[in-house]
Parts: structure tokens; sequence; C-alpha cells
């Protein structure tokens, strides 16, 4: 308004303008940045599940080097001489196993040649890395099924592993040791690795397939992604673990964190006698939320763990060597996580509570209601939606802070299911494995970092659309709400 | 309530179906009211009660330790005097050597002697004088033959279903060294021992000798020093624990230190003592610290420093305990920390702390002088009193490094030239001390604090300003929530770019990224310059600001990454990493303070654009209008109007955005290297309080020192965030009165 005002005037209320330009270019920056934030984690984390191109390249020094174009990149100063600015590119190799290093620098300009051979094979296996080479033979009990790179004996290499898969996923577990049908695969360097069929889990042969087949692939690796375990130590497979870890300890910490905050907030708005007392304390709970989460987990170690926890191992437990609830678990982590997010429930609902209109709730008293009955029939109804954003923005909270789990029960590995089949079929007390711990653990402490990169992206964009949905739907419907409240006023 | 419920009863008629319905709703009414009562307060004392209870974790670092006199054991010496005591380290069973030459087995818990076993190969010879190794139950005694007799002492647990019942304790083997081959007398011995070894010292008047043997082998090795002693008169030995120091004291007051390697032992120094005679010499945990008492009751620590000069580890008096009454006697070291027991001739005793040079505890034993023992544990005395008796206490010390100065002022550590600020927790040994000094911590979260806010603070709070004065309104409805949803970005998502993408970007093209910090307040001067010099204004809109800034952004990135290779090439020699180090003395660290600064930045710059933008939109558009009604520019009526009026709220914007990153744990763990350094320099990293606690707290034992101080730090942490806060929220709520007003 102010802006549109000013534009009209004369020349000299334009002093300082280069100024406003220069706040522009702060805002630009800013949005900038998350762009780019976003935009990296789409590409990088959508981008890991499309079959890359193989590449078969010849070095001068006469080594065969078959694989994926992973990254390429100027020759460091101190490495290459003065003169030509060189760059190198980094292929992933798979076969860890055989090459003892599952990816490779090589200068570009010691390239002689470059081709991408129609029959390379990208076999993803159960237990290692990818073996990345070309298809030899197809043993059943030690013999000979089928030979060739392409063609027939692809087929029925392609119907064995089929057909080994099926045994594998209808028997439960795999029975590598018993595997009768075997492959053999000859690498880049010439040497053949034989792996059972039983440990294939899936073979494709990018070079050859086209774009639909390309896409089918795509969608499968999506679909293990979010649907299947994990393995080789987390750095390929699925997160489905946790994904159901992180869904359950949130509907915990809602289950938890809702009736707290609407008592919390029933009780600050409605019962307590307004005084600096209860301003005090409104103070202290609005603050609370900018406390460090890492502090609420240390809390949560310290009471929950050890002085809840350690209680009832005692009392029900007693005896037992290992603690029970005295340590990390689902349902500390989730009530810790519910503390931390109480403060934006009880705020949220207060304000919601105060929006009920005066009018109403007199209205509803002079019909003889009690309290109670005012507060259920006429302002619970009207403070829901505010209550549901401040259920959904602790959600939202809850679900990306990985600090206080790691000090309350989060694990990378959970050694037993949140949900089996032993009574009392929810275990609370157990471990749990969390996407934003995930994320850190694959990240940081994976044995290989480099090849389980792509799967912490795709974690991470994971973990980012569940918490950009939640608050999104939050803002959305505290939008129309809002608007619908207006609406009643006018 | 009543009013209303009369006129309900009006209402529904006086029935008694009526008046039922009544009661019940009242009932009802109260329960619930009671119950939301209850409820309500006991949850907002339980959120508001956290503090206190992190804080009640680390209370205990500060209670003084304490002591519980035990029931004597009578007349355990039996006829002799006392020469050496120890204990197990469930402190049921114990032992005692007598000058009468023999070993005396204790039961504590029945008050009973279990044996008596005589010094194998005493004959009759007398013993005069006997000693134990500080860390095993070894025990050494000199007879006036000129040999040493040593005695194992083993405990063996008693197990019966898989739970310890009792402890057994023998003398598993004894053996004898000859130590004078001319028979004089041996009339000062100390021991030192391993799982495998036995070293002992002995002393008598112009005599000083060393012998070492395996306890399974035979053969002896041993060593005569008594050239080295000159006519001086050898009051106090002590062995370190790897037999390789050999330590004596005179009566001028002098020590002498020997370094002792297979059958030589050379004079390696000599220090000058002060006047008093040394009377008592030991080596505390870790053999790094000389204690030397002296006649006149001083006490103090000696341990290795370089000379800045000469760079030679020279002992010097580090440490001066407090001054006991008497001459000391006997120190007792601790077997699992710096502690360490002293007594004096009157019977005082105190438990001193090495690294910290307090005195733990100040007690006293009924008959001075005897020898004394600390448990294993360190949570027991056992003190051989006159009249045969053995004084036993309790000792409750269970955090001696802990002390408000050790916290927060820098100490002298052992293996330290001066006293520094060190955090560190594990070290490679076992008796490698701990250094917890929490102000390499609260100065790397300061530190992230500050580049975080350096990164962000300009950039958030000239977009608000950008937003909530130039923007068009439809702009404005875009970026709100475009911001809100970049608060909502899971730091830990945040961190794993920084650490994973971000890190190794710098990394590879540190020039170029340096140069783009440079190139875009640049591209934005040069964007204000053209606007100035050209004739493009006139034909921009209002509010279409961002279209005309964003092509200078981009070349000024672009340009900056393209010149900064040539650029590098000419100024810095082709490597500024190298030149950083070389020219400016910088370290360089692969996940520095850039990255995380722009991490942490990111993280906060939401709040404090949300904060401070409402704060400036709030501002009464009354002002705005007079201010533009008096011919203000745009610009003029922001930075002399809107800014000074809104800026308690850019302070609480601020104080929000500074309590977000102090706390920010995940970013900083994976963005930052950890280590916790004292230096401000913007390329490399550090600890911060709550990457620290993230990190170490699983592993620290429950209740112990570490577990308390990390406590202690969230404490810290809390009261840090707190307080930002409440400064924010106190300065908003003036700023909305303030407001109210128009």
């Amino acid at each position: 308004m102010v802006a549109r005002l000013t534009s009209a005037r004369a020349a000299r209320t334009r002093k300082g303008e280069p100024w406003v330009y220069v706040t522009s270019g702060a805002l630009a920056l800013m949005l900038a940045l998350l762009l780019g934030v976003i935009l990296l984690l789409l590409v990088k984390g959508l981008g890991f599940f499309w079959p890359g191109e193989l590449v078969q390249v010849v070095t001068r020094d006469g080594r065969t080097i078959l694989g994926q174009e992973w990254h390429a990149e100027d020759v460091p100063a101190s490495a290459g001489a003065a003169g030509e600015p060189r760059t190198r590119t980094q292929y992933r190799v798979g076969n860890r196993r055989e090459f003892g290093a599952d990816f490779v620098w090589v200068d570009d300009d010691a390239i002689v040649s470059r081709e991408t051979p129609r029959d390379a094979l990208f076999v993803e296996r159960l237990t290692d890395t990818p073996t990345i080479g070309t298809l030899k033979e197809t043993r059943r009990d030690g013999a000979l099924v089928a030979a060739g790179a392409a063609g027939a004996a692809y087929e029925v290499y392609l119907r064995l592993a089929d057909e080994a898969r099926h045994e594998r996923s209808g028997a439960g577990a795999p029975l590598l040791d018993e595997a009768s049908c075997t492959v053999v695969f000859t690498l880049s360097d010439g040497q053949e690795v034989e792996i059972p069929l039983a440990a294939v889990v899936r073979t494709v042969r990018p070079n050859d397939i086209g774009l639909f087949d390309k896409t089918r692939v795509y969608a499968a690796r999506l679909w293990e992604f979010l649907a299947a375990p994990p393995r080789e130590s987390n750095t390929a497979g699925g997160i489905l673990p946790a994904l159901l870890g992180t869904v359950l300890m949130v509907l915990l910490m809602t289950l938890a964190v809702v009736p707290l905050g609407v008592v919390g907030a029933l009780y600050l708005n409605e019962y307590a006698r307004q005084g600096p007392l209860v301003r005090l304390v409104r103070l202290a709970v609005s603050n609370l939320a900018g406390v460090p989460s890492i502090v609420f987990g240390m809390f949560g170690l310290a009471f929950f763990i050890h002085v809840v926890g350690d209680g009832i191992d005692r009392v029900f437990f007693p005896g037992r060597e290992a603690a029970t609830f005295g340590t990390g678990g689902l349902l500390w982590a989730a009530l810790t996580l519910a503390l931390l997010t109480v403060p934006v429930v009880i705020v949220s609902t207060e304000e919601a509570l105060r929006a009920t209109p005066r009018a109403q709730r007199e209205g509803s008293l002079a019909l003889g209601s009690t309290r109670w009955q005012m507060l259920r029939s006429i302002v619970l109804p009207s403070a829901l939606p505010g209550i549901l954003t401040g259920m959904i923005l602790a959600v939202a909270r809850g679900a990306g802070e990985v600090a206080p789990l790691m000090l309350t029960g989060v694990m990378k590995l959970a050694p037993s299911p949140l949900i089996d089949g032993t009574p009392p079929f929810f275990h609370l007390e157990r471990k749990f494995m969390h996407l934003g711990f995930h994320i850190y653990d694959v990240g940081f402490q994976s044995p290989n970092v480099e090849a389980s990169k792509p799967m912490v992206y795709a974690t991470a964009l994971l973990l980012l659309v569940l918490v950009v949905i939640l608050n999104l739907s939050a803002i959305l419907y505290r939008n129309r709400v809002r608007r619908r409240l207006q609406g009643a006023l006018f | 309530m009543t009013a209303p419920a009369a006129r309900l009863q009006d209402l529904l008629g006086d029935t008694p179906r009526a008046r039922a319905r009544i009661r019940r709703l009242r009932v009802l009414d109260r329960i619930i009211a009671g119950a939301i009562t209850l409820g309500g307060i006991s949850i907002i004392l339980a959120v508001c009660g956290i503090f206190f209870f992190v804080a009640g974790e680390a209370a205990p670092l500060l209670f003084p330790a304490r002591a519980r006199a035990q029931p004597a054991f009578p007349a355990a010496t039996g006829p002799g005097r006392a020469l050496a005591v120890g204990e197990d380290e469930y402190r049921e069973k114990g032992w005692l050597l007598t000058d009468a030459g023999c070993i005396r087995l204790l039961d504590f818990a029945a008050g009973a002697l279990l044996r008596e076993e005589p010094l194998a190969g005493l004959g009759a010879a007398r013993v005069l004088c006997g000693a134990r190794a500080a860390a095993r139950d070894v025990i050494a005694a000199g007879t006036d033959d000129g040999r040493v007799l040593v005695a194992g002492i083993v405990f063996t647990p008693v197990f019966q279903n898989q739970r310890r019942v009792a402890q057994e304790i023998a003398v598993a083997w004894q053996f004898e060294l000859t130590l004078r081959p001319d028979h004089g007398p041996v009339e000062l011995v100390c021991v030192t021992a391993d799982d495998e070894r036995v070293a002992v010292a002995a002393a008598a008047p112009g005599f000083l000798g060393l012998a070492s043997r395996k306890i399974e082998g035979k053969r002896v090795r041993s060593a005569d020093a008594s050239a080295a002693l000159g006519g001086l008169l050898p009051t106090a030995l002590a062995l370190d624990e790897n037999a390789q120091s050999l330590a004596v004291g005179f009566e001028n007051g002098q020590v002498y230190r020997f370094a002792i390697d297979g059958e030589e032992a050379a004079l390696a120094e000599n220090l000058h003592a002060g006047g008093e005679a040394v009377s008592a010499l030991a080596y505390a945990f870790g053999s790094k610290t000389l204690l030397v008492g002296d006649a006149g009751g001083a006490v103090a620590g000696w341990q290795g420093i370089r000379s800045s000069e000469t760079s030679v580890r020279t002992m010097s008096r580090v440490r001066e305990f407090e001054r006991m009454p008497a001459p000391v006697t006997a120190f007792a070291p601790s077997r699992r920390n710096k502690s360490f027991l002293v007594i004096d001739r009157r019977g005082n005793v105190r438990l001193e702390h090495v690294t910290t040079a307090r005195t733990l505890l100040d007690l006293e034993s009924p008959a001075g002088g005897g020898p004394l023992s600390l448990a294993p544990r360190s949570d027991g005395v056992l003190a051989a009193g006159a009249g045969g008796d053995l004084q036993r206490a309790e000792l409750d010390a269970p955090h001696p490094e802990a002390t408000l100065r050790a916290l927060f002022l820098p100490q002298l550590y052992e293996g330290y030239d001066r006293p520094e600020f060190v955090w560190q927790t594990s070290g490679g040994t076992d008796d490698n001390e701990p250094k917890f000094s929490l102000v390499p911590l609260i100065f790397g979260s300061l530190k992230g604090v500050l580049y975080a806010m350096l990164f962000s603070a300009p950039l958030a709070l000239l977009a608000a300003l950008y937003t909530s004065l130039f923007a068009r309104r439809r702009m404005r409805g875009l970026v709100k929530p475009a911001v809100e949803l970049m608060g909502a970005l899971p730091s830990v998502v945040i961190g794993f770019l920084a650490g994973l993408w971000l890190s190794p970007l710098v990394d590879r093209n540190l020039a170029a990224c340096g140069g783009v910090l440079i190139s875009i307040p640049l591209g934005l001067a040069l964007a204000a310059l053209v606007f100035r010099s050209s004739r493009i204004r006139r034909r921009l809109a209002t509010g279409r600001e961002l279209l005309y800034i964003l092509p200078f952004l981009a070349a000024a990135c672009i340009g900056a990454s393209f010149a900064a290779a040539p650029l590098q090439d000419l100024l810095f020699g082709g490597d500024l990493r190298a030149w950083l180090v070389d020219v400016l003395g910088l370290a360089y660290d692969r996940q520095n303070c850039l990255v995380v600064g722009m991490a942490l930045g990111f993280a906060v710059m939401p709040i404090i654009f949300t904060v401070s933008e409402d704060a400036m939109s709030n501002v009464p558009r009354s002002l705005r209008a007079a201010s533009d009604a008096l011919g203000a520019s745009r610009w003029q009526t922001a930075w002399r109007l809107v800014l000074p009026a809104a800026s308690p709220g850019i302070f609480a914007a601020l104080m929000l955005g500074f309590g977000r990153a102090i706390g920010e744990t995940m970013i900083v763990v994976m963005a930052t290297g950890n280590t916790p350094i004292l230096d401000l320099s913007p390329l490399n990293g550090m600890r911060t309080i709550s990457a620290c606690i993230a990190t170490e707290i699983p592993e620290a034992p429950l209740g112990g020192s570490l577990y308390r101080i990390l406590f202690l730090a969230g404490g810290l942490l809390f009261a840090f965030s707190f307080l930002a806060n409440t400064a924010a929220e106190v300065v908003g709520e003036r700023l909305r009165r303030r407001f109210a007003r128009w």
C-alpha cells in the first residue's frame, strides 16, 4: 500500500531506493537456499533408483573398468602437475569383495576407449555389494545349464533367478547354503565369481533396456526402498523398519501429548485463577518450546529410563539379568517427545480456547449448564480445530527430532520388531529404528559411506516429505478454519 | 454455580428425579474440575520440573566427600608393630604385615583372625622395615641381614549360583631377594609389582640397591646405586608402577630420581625440595606425579614440566597441598583415580586430590603414624593405630575431580606444561585422568552461534524488511508459508546435507566458496550502483525488485566460481588452503565453521525472519502513513521509522534465533569435527555442549562424574536458551503493549 502511494510521488521520495533492492536480494538469497535444498534432495533422492548406464573404459595401462559413472571432478591441484587442468571420474564398479573397493577413480586423459556394452549386467545381491559384469554360465548342482552372455542363456538365467526368488520369499529365510543353482559372472578384469541364484535380488541390463523397462525397474526399486527391510548393513534394500518405527513412535507420542496438552491448557485457561502466577507459568510453558531437544533427551534418560524404568524392572521383573524397561525403548522415546512437544499443544489449545466467543459461553451458563457442560458442548467443539492444529504441529516437530531419541532408545538395527506374534504383540519396551537416526547412522557411521550416500538422500527426502506434508496440512487447515471463523464473525 | 443451578431447578420442576440429576451433574462438574486442576497442575509441574530434575542429577558433583567410621578391629597386630596393611575390593578380608615377621590374615565381617603366616625364609633374622606395592597386595619386608622377603596376597571370589558369596584370602607366593651382599641391615624398603614382575628397592645409611624378579621366574636383576648417595642419609623411597623410576628422599630435604633400565640405575635428576627432611614419598596413580611429604608437614606434588627453552622435561614442584600439622609419615595412593591418602605422625589422615590440589576429607585416626591403605575402590580407609588396633572407615568421594574451579578455570593436568582448558573424557590408558573443562564446550557452542548468526541474521532481517514493507501482498502470501516450511525442515536433514554434501563441496572449492561470500555483497552493491546511474528505475514497477536483483545475484555466483581458479593462482600461489596455513597460520579443517555457520544459519533463519517480520508488520499503519505524508521515501520510512519502532521485536527474533542455535544438536554433530578446541577461526570446527551430550552420554557410566558433568552442561544449555527465550518474550510483550496505544 505504502509502496504504491510512494511510487506515485515525485522522484525525491525515492531516496534510498537502492537499499530496497538490497533487501530484495536478501529475500531472493533466502528463497534460493530453500529451493536449492529441496531441489538437491529431490534430484539426489529420486535419481538413485534410476538404472544408470554401465560404461566400460580401457585405460592406458591396460586396465578394463566396467561400472557406473558416479562423480567427476578436477584433479586436486597438489596432485596434478602444472599445466592443463585435468579431470577425473569416479566409477562405481561394485564387487567389493573381489576388487577390494567398489569405487575407483580414473583420470580422464588416461582413458583409451569408452563403450557401453549391451550385455553388461548390474546384479543386486542379498548380502554383498552389487556385482557388475557379464553373464558367463548358469549351473544347477554343479552341472552346466546354460552358457553365454546373451540371448537364450540370459533368458534361462532370468527364469531360474526368478524361481529362486519365489522360493526364497515362500520359504521365508534365504537358504543360501543349500542353494542348488548358482550363476557365474565374468568381471571386467577377467576374474569369475560364482554366487548362488538365491542370493540374486534383481538383475538389470541397463544398456539394453528401453525407457519403459527402466521405469519399471525404477518403480520396483522405489517400492523395495519403501517396503523392504535393509540389506548389507543398511546400505541397500529398504527402510521399512525405520519408517514403521517412526510412525509408531509418533502415534504413541500423539496419544500421550494430546490429552496432556489439552488438560494442561484447560486448567490454565478455564480453571486456574488468572493472576501473575498463571502468567508466569504461561511464559515458562511457551519458553519450554524453545528449550533444546537434547535437554529433554537427558531428562528422558535420567527420569523415564533410570527412575521409572528401573523401578518397573525392580517391581515387575526382579531377577532378570538384562534390563527390560530400564533401558531405552519406544515408550520412553515417545514420552520424551511428548514432553518436548506438549508446549506446542498447550499454546495452540489455549489460543483456541480464548478464541471461543464470550457470548456463547455466557449463553450456555445462562441456560443453566454447569461449567463442564459448557466446556464440553460449547468451548471444546469450537476449539477442536486449534487443538488439531497443535497436534499436527507437535507431530511434525516430533517426527523430525532425532537428538533426544539417541538418548532414549533408537538403534541402527533393531534386534527384534516392535510388533510380532508373541503377546503382548506391541512391544513398547523394545528399541526401534527411526528415519532421522537412520540418516545420521547410514550417512556418518556406515562402513561404506560412498555407496550408502544415495540411500541417505532418499531417506532424507522421505522424512522431508513426511514432515512437510504434516506441516502443510496444519498450515492449510489453520488457514481454512481461520477463514471460516472470520466468516462466522461478520 | 448456585445461580444457574437454581434456575435449572426451576426449569425442570422440583421433582426428585430432577433434583437427583442436578446433584449428579454438580458432582460430575466438581469431579472434573478437580481432575483437570490436579492434572493441569501436575502436567505443568512436570514440564517445569525438567530443569530442576536435570540440575538435580548434576548436584551430587558439589556434595562434599563423606566418611563414616566403622568398628575398629581390636588387637589386630598381635605382638608386633604393623608395617603394611591392605584389604580386598569388597572390604571383607584384609591382611597386615608385622615386624614380628608374620602376615596376619583378617576377616573383618567376623572380626576374627583367620591365619597367621610366617614370612618364609626369615629364619633367625629380624624384620626392620616393610612396605606394600601401591596397586597390588604385594609386600616386602627388609631384614637385618641384608635380605628383602617378598610375598603376594591373592583374593579369590567364591561364586554360588553365579553370584559372589565370599572372598578367599591367601598368601599365594613368597620369595626372598638378597639386596646387600655384605649382609648389612635393610632399613628402608619399597616395592612395586604388576601381574608378572616384582621390583624392590632398599636403602640403609650408605647403601641403595634395587632388585627385580619375575614371580614365576628365578633370574634376579639387581643394581647397586650406593655410589650416587655420596654420604647422604636416605629417609624415604618410592618406585613407580613400571619400575622405571626410583625416587629417594634424604634427610637434608633433597630428592633424587633414578632412571632404572634393567640392571642400570642412573641418577636422572636431583630435585631440590624444601629444607625439611623428606619423610614420605609415593607416586600417584599413573606414576606421573611424585608426592613428597616432609618432616615439616608439607605435602607437594611434583610432575614433569617441559621448559620452554630446552624442551626437556624436568620434575617441578607444581602442587602444594594443605600442610599437615605434624611430620608426614605415609601416603596411600588410589588405584582408580588421582586421589591419595596422607597421614602424619599425630594420626591426622587426609584424602587429597592431585589435579585439583584440594582436600576432600579430613579425618583423625586415634593413633598416629602407622601404615594405612586406601581400599581398591577408593571407598575405604584402613589404618593401623597404636595399641595394635586396626581402624576402619568408609569413604564416599565419588567425584574428586569435579570442582567449579576444575570445570571453569584452566587446570594443570599431568603431561601438560601449563594450566589449560581441556575436555578429554577418555584417554588411551586407564590411568589417563579425565579432563572436564566445560570452557571449550561453552566456547564451541557460542562459536557456532556466532557464525550462524553472522550468516543468518543479515539475510533474515533484510528479507523480513522487504517482505513486510516493500513486497506485494501476493508475494507475501507466498513467502511466509515458504519460510514456515523452511523452519519445518528436520535438522537431521540439514545436518546431513551440510556434512555429506556442503562440506566436501567447500573442501574442493574453497576459493570459489569464499569468493561467493564476497561477490554476493559486491553484486548487490553493483546492482544498487547500476540502478542509481541508469534509467532502468523509471521502468521498474515497485514490488518487482526481486526480478531485477536476480540476474545480479546469479552473475555474482557464476562470476565468483569462474574467477576463483585464476585468482587463486594469482594471489595465493595456486592453493588457497596451503596459503592460509603458511601465511596466515590458520589451520584448515574439512568440517569447518563456514559449513556449520551456513547449516545452523539455515536452521535459525526462519525463526528470525518470522518473528521480525511480524514485528515490522505490526508497526501501526498510522505511523507509516504519517511518515509518508511528511514526504519520506519508502526506504526512509523503513529505516528511520519502522526499524526503530520494531527494534524490540527484532531483538526478540535474534534472541529466539540464539536460543535455537545454541541448542541445535544434530547439525553440529554431523557438520563439525567435534574437536574441543579454543579457536575462533572460521576454518576449523568446535565441539558444542549439545553435540557433546548427544555423543558422550550413551557411553557415560550411570552416576559417574562424566554423567553428572554432562547433566551440568545440559542444565547450562537449558539456562542459556531459557534466558534467551524469556528475554525475547519479555521484550516482545513490551512491544505489544507499546503499540496497543495506537
